[in-house]
């Protein structure tokens, strides 16, 4: 079974790998990392708006093998980071 | 006076900036409101080989409202008037008028096609800096929102000039002046929502009610009858016969979301909605599934996956039985609050 520790670290790795393909999010965020871990990190304040979240879903859904549910293929209902990586737990754990 | 900022807002429709820039202009004003709701009822689908503008709502003339007030110029009366394109823009916004014009985003910063390839699109001028020589303008950006960034005068220049080397047709040749108008006024006009909504549920041909300016645009499907069209669009799709699109579903979606808000405006503000629990329910219904479809598109986007089409089609399919029946139910509703109208 996955830990939560696993997930956040893959989280990251896809994210900083679309940031740099796609030379998005602010510069300073891809020079220093992000703390996925922290309560307060929001998806927007990390450069990810509609389309780069259905860019992160196609790229989760590769690297965790399962499907995001259709209704949750919208990025205003993961306000924060903490809120994606507790919706791939539990469908990992399904 | 070294720099103007005119404002703008984030408006509901942004699939196409041709509606989107009046609406970043007048919905500022809450009054617009009555307008806004009363308006963008009717879609169309044009049928004709490759159009420019496949699905979308349906307006006679997005310039046109009251709020707006609008001149319109040729690129070539830019040569009569005996002025540079800079100097001209530069006196419009100090002026208070919002430019709207095409240009050459092979030369604008933070463009997908920036320093890349020739592409004439369309920008909304919305601001100049006069100590750093620089326009702000609206339009998507190369992170596909829409959203201000700025350019400076020599590379507007040059935008505003290579048009004429990639723009043989001169399609967008025009130059429109925007300014608010503040002694605008319009009260919802209930009677024109009953129609459209009867022209959307019957597919009627909305156009024929600007025949005294203009040919009915009988190549054109309208309200129910574009769904077979989008499907026909994916039929395409799947077969390999057409290009893709994303903006068909972004529209849909458009369409939907404001259907629902223009319920949540009517129930706020009128009195036209008596027992809308139905119809409000409904219509949120459709919106989630329309806004799933649009997002589908999307990943179909990054995964090419056919699966994600047939689901799509599905969708369009469940949509358009729903929508006809929300569309009857809208319309009861209405007939219940003034059945002289009906």
């Amino acid at each position: 079974m996955i830990t939560k520790n696993e997930i956040e670290e893959k989280l990251v790795h896809i994210y900083m790998s679309q940031m740099q393909e796609l030379q998005v999010g602010p510069e300073q965020v891809q020079q220093s990392g992000i703390d996925f871990s922290s309560q307060h990190i929001r998806l927007q304040d990390v450069g990810i708006n509609s389309l780069g979240f259905i860019r992160l879903v196609v790229a989760i859904e590769n690297e965790f093998g399962f499907q995001f549910d259709d209704d949750m293929l919208n990025v205003e209902l993961f306000e924060t980071i903490q809120q994606l990586i507790a919706y791939i737990e539990g469908k990992v754990s399904q | 006076m070294k720099s103007v900022t005119l404002p703008v807002v984030q408006p509901p429709i942004y699939g196409y900036q041709f509606f989107a820039f009046p609406l970043c202009i007048v919905l500022q004003d809450k009054r617009s409101l009555p307008w806004l709701y009363s308006n963008f009822i009717q879609v169309c689908f044009d049928k004709r080989p490759d159009p420019p503008v496949p699905f979308t709502f349906y307006i006679h003339d997005y310039t046109l409202n009251p709020w707006l007030h609008v001149e319109q110029l040729q690129r070539g009366t830019m040569g009569i008037v005996n002025r540079n394109i800079v100097d001209f823009v530069r006196d419009c916004l100090l002026e208070g008028y919002y430019v709207y014009l095409n240009v050459d985003e092979f030369y604008i910063p933070e463009r997908a096609v920036y320093q890349k390839s020739h592409f004439s699109h369309d920008v909304l001028v919305h601001g100049v800096d006069l100590q750093n020589e620089t326009f702000q303008l609206l339009g998507f950006t190369d992170k596909q929102m829409l959203a201000t960034t700025s350019a400076s005068f020599q590379d507007f220049a040059l935008a505003y000039d290579s048009i004429a080397q990639i723009d043989h047709q001169a399609v967008c040749n025009r130059i429109y002046l925007y300014k608010v108008k503040d002694a605008g006024a319009y009260e919802f006009d209930l009677a024109l929502v009953q129609e459209t909504l009867e022209e959307y549920l019957k597919s009627s041909n909305t156009s024929r009610r600007f025949r005294m300016v203009a040919n009915p645009w009988d190549h054109c499907a309208y309200g129910l009858d574009t769904y077979p069209c989008l499907q026909d669009y994916y039929e395409r799709l799947l077969a390999g016969k057409a290009s893709l699109d994303v903006r068909h579903v972004h529209s849909l979606w458009e369409h939907k979301n404001l259907m629902v808000a223009r319920i949540k405006y009517m129930e706020e503000h009128t009195d036209y909605l008596t027992s809308p629990n139905q119809l409000r329910a409904a219509y949120g219904e459709i919106e989630r599934k329309a806004r799933n479809t649009r997002n589908l598109m999307l990943k179909f986007y990054m995964q090419q996956e056919e699966a994600t089409l047939h689901k799509i089609m599905r969708y369009l399919d469940e949509l358009a039985e729903a929508e006809a029946l929300a569309i009857e139910e809208f319309l009861s509703v209405l007939k219940r609050h003034q059945p002289q109208l009906l």
